[in-house]
């Protein structure tokens, strides 16, 4: 997985896989339990707070004490985010569903080296829906959204999301050798397109087709050198991608790029 | 024998993420099997572990030994498939050993206290002398 853009940012390395390692866990538990046997749609946002890192991970399905009790990976899953994150919390949505909010303090920030780590100030006590998912560009949807900021987080955490759908996908081995190929060549356009600090990945995985369409983006980052005809496609991405299009989304640049897996469809 | 290969080697040359894919190489030593893991085991590639592990089970090896120091990444996944093997072996009269993996692998056998459950060498070497050494006691 990469994790150059994360150490560029700043973040301590074995930070950056402490944070993998979680959410590769909390994905795992979302898709094998949270909706039965069935995929469920699910979200993760991640946050930078003053003394390091914030990660939401919300579904909506059966809730986490109904599943615990039947499944030992469930409670091995829920250890281990608890033991890598310096503080991890594990609620019932009110509406139905889970989630799990997990904090991961980086010495190298200010403030991150000592004192109780604790939740960002604009998220505490409040509804994280209506703060975070406000965020959510309009014209994205999936079965996982991803919203990220700041935007060099996206891929250094990409990658294993995408990962751990490719299953649901139905994706051979052979195939997701590629899927980091594909989440680093996209964390790196958004470092270049990003139109703001926060941004969106919606994330589908069905019928040997694992899609990213990722909002929202700089609309000039993607019109042709000579401003004429429809928006250019990014080059490092095109030989990549199965399907790639650029659209325009009410005013916002929106990249969807598919991956399919031909020895199986 | 390579146990399990994917097809698209090479795909994406001189990449330093290219090793995600997951890959079990099999040999046979004397009475150790060995099965040497590379790229990432988890939730879609723990299924082709097992798979080999149950290959294994069916040889008349008196060890299996994971070799992880190539495995870049692990989840709950990979470590359930392990300690069900260990499990296995110890019913069937054999062990189960691992080598030390890299940094989060190694922290995930440590934090969930799998290192205490299943021996851990240093190197299929370090295997093979410590047993010669109790054999030649």
């Amino acid at each position: 997985m990469s994790s150059a853009a994360g150490e560029a940012l700043g973040f301590d390395p074995e930070l950056l896989s402490d944070l993998n390692t979680a959410v590769s866990e909390a994905c795992n538990n979302v898709i094998q339990h949270a909706y039965g046997d069935e995929p469920g749609p699910f979200s993760v946002d991640f946050a930078l707070a003053t003394s390091g890192l914030e990660v939401r991970i919300r579904d909506h399905g059966r809730g986490i004490r109904q599943a615990a009790p039947e499944h030992d990976g469930l409670k091995v899953g829920l250890a281990l985010m608890s033991a890598v994150a310096d503080r991890a919390e594990f609620a019932r949505v009110p509406e139905g569903g889970t989630e799990v909010r997990l904090f991961f303090r980086d010495p190298t920030r200010p403030g991150g080296a000592s004192g109780a780590p604790s939740w960002s100030a604009s998220n505490a006590g409040g509804d994280p829906t209506q703060v975070w998912g406000a965020r959510l560009p309009r014209g994205l949807s999936g079965d996982v959204v991803l919203t990220v900021s700041p935007v060099e987080l996206l891929g250094p955490v990409l990658g294993r999301i995408g990962r751990a759908l490719a299953p649901s996908a139905g994706f051979s081995l052979d195939r997701c050798a590629d899927v980091y190929l594909v989440t680093d060549a996209l964390g790196e356009h958004v470092e270049r397109a990003a139109e703001s600090e926060s941004i969106s990945v919606a994330l589908g995985a069905h019928d040997q087709l694992l899609e990213f369409a990722v909002a929202p983006l700089r609309i000039s980052a993607s019109r042709r050198p000579d401003g004429a005809g429809p928006p250019s496609r990014p080059e490092s991405l095109v030989s990549l991608a199965d399907e790639l299009t650029v659209s325009d989304v009410n005013g916002h640049g929106m990249l969807r790029v598919a991956m399919r897996d031909h020895r199986r469809s | 024998m390579v146990a399990f290969s994917p097809t698209r080697e090479g795909s994406g040359e001189g990449h330093e993420d290219l090793q995600s894919d997951f890959r079990v190489e099999t040999h046979s030593t004397g009475r150790v099997t060995t099965l040497r893991l590379s790229g990432e085991l988890d939730l879609l590639s723990s299924p082709a572990l097992e798979e080999e592990l149950e290959h294994a089970s069916g040889s008349d090896c008196d060890v299996i030994l994971l070799d992880l120091r190539d495995l870049e990444f692990m989840d709950s996944t990979g470590l359930h498939v392990m300690v069900k093997a260990h499990q296995r072996a110890q019913e069937t009269g054999r062990s189960l050993v691992l080598t030390k993996g890299g940094d989060q692998v190694q922290r995930l056998l440590d934090l969930t206290g799998v290192a205490e459950l299943i021996r851990i060498v240093d190197s299929p070497a370090q295997l093979l002398e410590a047993d010669q050494a109790r054999d030649g006691a």
